[in-house]
């Protein structure tokens, strides 16, 4: 039966199909583009990251490496998914690891590498 | 020393460094797998984690071909084409040793740039360099062993 009105009414079954693919289309765009443009609209989350990395130099140099970790943790899921940043967030990565590793002045260097790629943007 | 112990010597030591670069591998996405740990529990998704993904799934075929290396290199030892796996090992450490240059200068797919040179990496790039290094000297032990023994049969051909 729905295949005989489908058929008895070909303009309104594209029509239908047009309007399926178009929303479609805007869903997947918009998940996509989600975590950026949260980002890109949110002026207050560079600061915010900018007081993690801050939070994680001061730990890193009072010795609290755990709490530098989870400070740069944080500072490094704030920045994910905004590419104008990404030279920052690596830097944030790369502290971590030099922080992993022992490496302090490693880890201090690379999170005020991270700082200063926020403030260039 | 003669040839054959000097071959024999370099085989021994060329699959304990193999093996080394395995194990040092497996380090490596070890700790891959504890950043990707503490990246899912701060509520990470997307990019970070399918980038940490491809890195541990990386490491860790890198030191299982690794450990096939040496298995080969081992076995191979009376074949006749015993030359392979030492070509098979300068080249596949050549080209880790070039794709960790790129991926701390130019950038690499799905990574991108890295700006933290670790220990664990210097070391890999040692091992990787010792590789290259016994795996180019047991090719031209073996080279001059087969030109020793062309030699011999011609010496006893003339003689007969």
């Amino acid at each position: 039966m729905k295949s005989t009105k489908i058929m008895s009414n070909p303009r309104r079954s594209v029509m239908e199909l047009v309007l399926v693919i178009a929303a479609t289309t805007v869903i997947i765009l918009g998940a996509s583009n989600g975590h950026a443009s949260f980002a890109q609209a949110n002026p207050n989350n560079s600061a915010g990251v900018a007081k993690n990395i801050d939070a994680g130099i001061s730990a890193i140099k009072n010795g609290d490496n755990n709490a530098a970790k989870k400070s740069l943790l944080q500072a490094e899921s704030a920045l994910e998914g905004n590419p104008k940043l990404s030279t920052a967030e690596k830097h944030v990565e790369s502290s971590l690891q030099a922080l992993k590793d022992g490496d302090t002045n490693g880890a201090i260097n690379h999170a005020q590498e991270a700082k200063s790629g926020l403030s260039s943007v | 020393m003669n040839k054959n112990q000097r071959t024999t010597i370099i085989i021994y030591s060329l699959s304990a460094v193999l093996v080394a670069s395995g194990i040092a591998y497996l380090l490596v996405a070890n700790g891959e797998y504890s950043d990707y740990k503490d990246l899912a529990d701060v509520g990470m998704k997307g990019n970070e984690i399918a980038e940490k993904q491809f890195e541990i799934s990386f490491f860790i075929v890198a030191a299982a071909v690794y450990f096939g290396l040496c298995t080969w290199v081992l076995k191979s030892r009376n074949s006749r084409r015993r030359k392979v796996p030492y070509i098979a090992s300068i080249a596949i450490s050549a080209f880790l040793i070039v794709a960790y240059i790129a991926s701390r200068t130019v950038g690499v797919p799905i990574v991108g740039v890295e700006y933290y040179v670790g220990r664990l990496d210097i070391l890999t790039k040692i091992l990787q360099g010792i590789v290259i290094g016994l795996s180019c000297v047991a090719i031209i032990n073996m080279k001059k062993q087969q030109s020793i023994a062309a030699e011999n049969r011609s010496s006893i051909r003339t003689n007969n």
